[in-house]
C-alpha cells in the first residue's frame, strides 16, 4: 500500500488537437502527493497545469486524445485500468467555467446527478445530497435553477456536485478565474475547510499566488511542461531568480523583504514573510 | 431565468400525475377532437380542458401563454371563417342587420359554424397541451420519456437542449452588442440582415466550447456509466392515474364506435336550413 | 494641470426593467490621456456605467456627453468611432477567418478608403506586434493572444476612448504586463483608457485614477494611492487593497499624490521611517 494518494511518474503528454499549443504539454513529469496535503500548482498559461488536473481522474488519456506515456496512480491503482466513472469516486475535478459544469434543472438535482449515475440506492443518494448541501451552505438554493445563480454560487454548486461522489481527493483547475474577489475568497474558504476539517487532499491550480500562500502546504511551480520548483511556500519563494526567469511574480511581501535583505537580516529574521500577516507581525515587532 | 418550459410548479391532482398519463391524455383528446365535427363534442372537450387547467393552475391559467393563444385564436378563427369560408351561404342577422365587408361579402352562419368548430377543436388540444407542460416539470418529462423506453442519452439531450435555449439567446444578445460596438452598421434592414453573419461564428464557437467543457464535466460526474441511473423522482403511478387512463381510453373507444356508426355528428347535416335553428331560438 | 474633458456625465441614472436601480446620481468627468480604473463588486454598477459610453445602454435619467455630444442622440455603430469597447470574453467579438481581416473589419465599417485602411492596418500591426499572427485564425489563438487581437481590432478604429472590460481575467503575469504596457502606450498616444477590473495589483500599477463604485453609486474617486489608503471605503466596497498599499497603510506612509512602489516602501522600511 503506497503512502501516496497520487503518484505521477515520468509522464509525457502531447495534445492531438490543440492548435495554439505546438509542444508537448507535459515533459517527463513526476509528482507525489500525500493524503491530506494541500498542494498549489502555479505557472504561466500553457505551462501544463490544466493537463495535470485532467490526468488526476483519468480524463487524460481516456477522453482527451493525445500521445501519453508514463504512469498515473491514484490510491495505488493505475488510472488506465479504471473507468472515469470509477475514478470520479476517488478524485473530484472542478473546472474553471462554473456555468458550463451545470446541466440539471435544480441545484438538488445537480447534487444527486453524479451518484445517480453510479446506480447507488436512492436513500444513500439523498443522504449524501443533504450532507453536502449543509457542508457547502447551499440549503437555500436547493430548488433553484443553477442557471439563475451568480458565478460564485454556481461554482459552489459545481464543487458540491463532485463532492457527492465522495472523493477523497479534490482537484480544482482555476476555479476562481472568472469570479470577483468576494466570491474568490468564499471558494478559497470552502476549499480550506474541506482540507482542514475533512482531511481532503486538495490540488489547486490558480493564479492567485498571494492568496494561495495563506492556505497551501506546498507549491509546485511549472513552466513549459516541466516542474521547476516544488516545496513549501517559504522554500519556493526564496528562489526569486527562478520566478523572474519564468516571468512570474512572488508575493509582494516576500519580494519586499528580498529587496531590503540586509536590513531584514539585521532584524534577526532569516525567513522571508509570505503573507501580509507575517509582514505585519515582523514590522510590529521590529519597531520595538 | 426565463421559464421556457412553461412549467408552473404546484400541488394539484395533475401535478402529481405521472407524465406518461398526461401524454396519453393529450393524444386521446387530439384524436377525439378530430373524430367529430360537432360543436357539442368539441365543446365538451374544450370545457374539460378549461376545467382541468383551472383545477391545476387556478387563476394563473389566464396568464399562461397558451391560454392567451386560445383567446386570440377565438377572434381570428371565428371572425375569419365567418367572412372568408367558401361554404358560407346564409348571411347572419345581427339585430336585423347583415354585416358585410367589401370584397369578402357577408358574415355567414355556415362560416361561423365552421370557424367555431375549428376553434373548439384546436383549443381543446392546446388546452390539454397547456395542462401537460404546465404541470410536468422538465425532469419529470424526461423521466417519463425514459420510462417509455426512450434511451437515457436521448432524454438527457432533450433536457440539455431545453437549457441551452435561454443560454444561446443570452449569448446571441451579448454577441450582438459586441458586434455593434465594433461599428457594425445598423441603419437599414439589409444592414441588420448582414449583421447576422458576424453573429453566427462567435455563437457557434461559443456553443462548441461550452459543449466541450460540459461534456468533460459530465464525465467527471459519471455520466455515460449506465443507461439506468437511479430514479430520484417522486412521481409514481397511482390508482387515480389508472382510473383516468381507463376513463379516457373508454371514451376514446366509444367515440370511435360512434363515429363509425353515426358519422361526424355534424349538426348542419340535420338542419334543412339555418332558419330551422333560429325558429327554435327566437320563440 | 491641464486636463481636457473627453466625457461628461450629469445626474445619470439607470433603472432596469425589473426595477433594479443600477446607477444612481452619477456625476463624472473623464479626462483625456489618462488611464482610469473603475472598481467595485459585481453588481455595483461598473458594467452598467461603461455601457452608457457607447450607447449600448441609454440613461433613464440624466445625460452623458462624449466629445461634447449627447450620446443619447447617436447610434451604437456611430459611437464605435469614438468609443472602443473590448468585451471581457474576446470570443464574442472575434469571428473573421484571419487576424488580418479581424483588424480590418472595423475599418471597413467606417467606410475608409482602401489606402487609409492599409495604412492604418500597418500601424496597428506594428503597435501590437502582430506580424507573426496575421494569417492565423483568431479562434485558434491562446486566450492571451485573443485578447490582444480583440484589443487591436477595436483600437484600429482609432477611438478616443477605449474601454477594457476585465482585461486581465485568466491572464498570467506575462499577459497582464503586456496589457498594462499596451495601455500605457495608448495613453501616450493621446487616448483615454478606461479599465474595469477586479485585479487590484494591476490597477495599482497602471491606473492614474481610480473610481470606486458601490451599490450603484460612486463612493470614491482619486489616485490609486488616495483610494487604496482609504481603509474605510475599501471595507465598505469589500475591496482588498494590493499588498503594497496594505503594508503602506499599516505603517501610515501612503501619500495621496505619489504611487507607492516596492523601492519606496523598501527604503522606508530599511530606514525605519514610519510609525505603526
Amino acid at each position: 500500500m503506497s503512502e501516496y494518494v497520487l503518484e505521477l511518474k515520468d509522464v509525457n503528454f502531447k495534445y492531438d488537437n490543440a492548435p495554439s499549443i505546438e509542444e508537448p504539454a507535459l515533459k517527463n513529469i513526476s509528482l507525489n502527493v500525500r493524503k491530506g496535503e494541500f498542494v498549489g500548482i502555479i505557472g504561466s498559461n500553457n505551462s501544463g497545469k490544466s493537463t495535470i488536473c485532467a490526468l488526476c481522474n483519468g480524463l487524460i488519456p481516456k477522453s482527451i486524445d493525445g500521445e501519453f506515456s508514463g504512469t498515473v496512480k491514484v490510491n495505488g491503482h493505475d488510472i488506465k485500468d479504471y473507468s472515469t466513472a470509477r475514478m470520479s469516486q476517488e478524485v473530484g475535478l472542478v473546472l474553471p467555467d462554473p456555468e458550463a459544469q451545470l446541466s440539471q434543472l435544480t441545484v438538488y438535482d445537480e447534487l444527486t446527478f453524479g451518484p445517480s449515475n453510479l446506480e447507488l440506492p436512492r436513500e444513500e443518494i439523498e443522504a449524501r445530497a443533504e450532507r453536502i448541501l449543509k457542508l457547502i451552505r447551499l440549503e437555500n438554493f436547493r430548488d433553484r435553477s443553477p442557471f439563475s445563480l451568480s458565478g460564485g454560487e454556481q461554482q459552489r454548486v459545481a464543487i458540491a456536485s463532485v463532492l457527492t461522489m465522495n472523493p477523497e481527493i479534490l482537484v480544482l483547475d482555476e476555479p476562481t478565474s472568472n469570479l470577483d474577489p468576494l466570491s474568490t475568497e468564499e471558494i478559497f474558504e470552502i476549499i480550506c475547510r474541506l482540507n482542514r476539517e475533512m482531511n481532503m487532499t486538495v490540488i489547486l491550480v490558480e493564479h492567485e499566488v498571494e492568496l494561495m500562500a495563506k492556505y497551501v502546504d506546498r507549491f509546485v511551480v511549472m513552466d513549459n511542461g516541466r516542474i521547476v520548483l516544488d516545496g513549501t511556500p517559504r522554500e519556493v519563494f526564496s528562489h526569486k531568480d527562478v520566478f523572474e526567469q519564468i516571468r512570474m511574480f512572488i508575493p509582494t511581501v516576500t519580494s519586499l523583504a528580498g529587496v531590503i535583505d540586509e536590513e531584514y537580516r539585521k532584524w534577526g529574521r532569516h525567513e522571508y514573510p509570505i503573507t501580509l500577516e507575517d509582514m505585519y507581525e515582523i514590522i510590529d515587532s521590529g519597531k520595538e | 431565468m426565463t421559464n421556457i418550459s412553461m412549467y408552473i410548479p404546484g400541488n394539484s391532482f395533475f401535478h402529481k400525475c405521472d407524465s406518461r398519463v398526461k401524454m396519453l391524455l393529450l393524444v386521446i383528446v387530439s384524436i377525439m377532437a378530430f373524430l367529430f365535427h360537432s360543436p357539442y363534442v368539441c365543446g365538451f372537450l374544450f370545457l374539460t380542458g378549461v376545467v382541468f387547467n383551472y383545477m391545476a393552475l387556478g387563476s394563473r391559467m389566464f396568464r399562461h401563454m397558451l391560454t392567451k393563444m386560445v383567446i386570440i385564436m377565438m377572434f381570428f378563427l371565428i371572425i375569419l371563417h365567418g367572412f372568408v369560408n367558401p361554404r358560407g351561404e346564409t348571411p347572419a342577422l345581427f339585430f336585423g342587420k347583415v354585416i358585410s365587408l367589401p370584397f369578402f361579402g357577408a358574415y355567414t352562419l355556415e362560416g361561423f359554424y365552421i370557424g367555431l368548430v375549428f376553434w373548439l377543436r384546436l383549443s381543446s388540444i392546446i388546452l390539454m397541451a397547456e395542462l401537460f407542460v404546465s404541470t410536468t416539470s422538465p425532469s419529470d418529462l424526461i423521466n417519463g420519456l425514459h420510462k417509455l423506453g426512450v434511451p437515457y442519452n436521448f432524454c438527457f439531450m432533450v433536457s440539455m437542449s431545453l437549457q441551452l435555449i435561454p443560454i444561446s439567446v443570452r449569448e446571441a444578445t451579448i454577441i450582438n452588442s459586441a458586434q455593434r460596438a465594433r461599428g457594425l452598421p445598423e441603419k437599414s434592414i439589409i444592414d441588420r440582415f448582414r449583421g447576422l453573419l458576424p453573429m453566427f461564428v462567435p455563437l457557434v464557437v461559443s456553443s462548441l466550447e461550452r459543449m466541450e467543457k460540459t461534456s468533460m464535466a459530465l464525465e467527471c460526474r459519471g455520466f455515460g456509466n449506465t443507461n439506468n441511473p437511479t430514479n430520484m423522482s417522486d412521481i409514481v403511478i397511482r390508482k387515480s392515474d389508472i382510473a383516468l387512463v381507463a376513463v379516457s381510453v373508454l371514451l376514446l373507444v366509444a367515440s370511435i364506435v360512434l363515429r363509425i356508426r353515426y358519422g361526424s355528428l355534424n349538426v348542419t347535416d340535420y338542419l334543412n336550413s339555418w332558419s330551422d335553428c333560429f325558429r327554435l331560438g327566437i320563440r | 494641470m491641464n486636463r481636457e474633458v473627453v466625457a461628461h456625465i450629469e445626474n445619470l441614472e439607470h433603472i432596469y426593467l425589473n426595477g433594479h436601480k443600477a446607477l444612481i446620481d452619477i456625476n463624472l468627468d473623464i479626462y483625456k490621456k489618462e488611464i482610469t480604473a473603475i472598481i467595485g463588486q459585481n453588481g455595483s454598477g461598473k458594467t452598467t456605467l461603461s455601457k452608457h459610453f457607447n450607447g449600448l445602454l441609454r440613461p433613464t435619467a440624466g445625460r452623458i456627453y462624449v466629445n461634447g455630444r449627447d450620446v443619447a442622440l447617436r447610434r451604437v455603430s456611430e459611437m464605435a468611432r469614438e468609443v472602443g469597447y473590448v468585451f471581457q470574453n474576446p470570443n464574442y467579438q472575434l469571428f473573421c477567418p484571419t487576424v488580418l481581416e479581424e483588424i480590418q473589419f472595423g475599418l471597413k465599417n467606417l467606410r475608409l478608403s482602401d489606402e487609409d485602411i492599409k495604412a492604418r492596418t500597418r500601424e496597428v500591426i506594428n503597435e501590437f506586434d502582430l506580424k507573426g499572427m496575421l494569417k492565423k485564425q483568431p479562434v485558434t489563438l491562446s486566450s492571451g493572444s485573443k485578447k490582444i487581437v480583440a484589443l487591436a481590432s477595436v483600437y484600429a478604429m482609432d477611438p478616443e476612448i477605449l474601454f477594457l472590460d476585465e482585461p486581465t481575467t485568466g491572464q498570467d503575469q506575462y499577459g497582464k504586463t503586456r496589457l498594462g504596457l499596451l495601455s500605457r502606450k495608448m495613453k501616450e498616444q493621446g487616448k483615454t483608457v478606461i479599465i474595469i477590473s477586479h485585479d487590484m495589483d494591476f490597477v495599482a500599477e497602471y491606473a492614474d485614477r481610480v473610481i470606486v463604485m458601490n451599490e450603484s453609486r460612486i463612493i470614491l474617486d482619486g489616485t490609486p494611492a488616495a483610494v487604496f489608503s482609504n481603509e474605510e471605503v475599501m471595507r465598505t466596497a469589500h475591496i482588498m487593497p494590493p499588498q503594497i498599499y496594505a503594508i503602506g497603510n499599516h505603517i501610515n506612509v501612503v501619500s495621496e499624490e505619489k504611487r507607492l512602489s516596492v523601492m519606496d516602501l523598501s527604503r522606508i522600511l530599511a530606514e525605519g521611517d514610519y510609525c505603526v
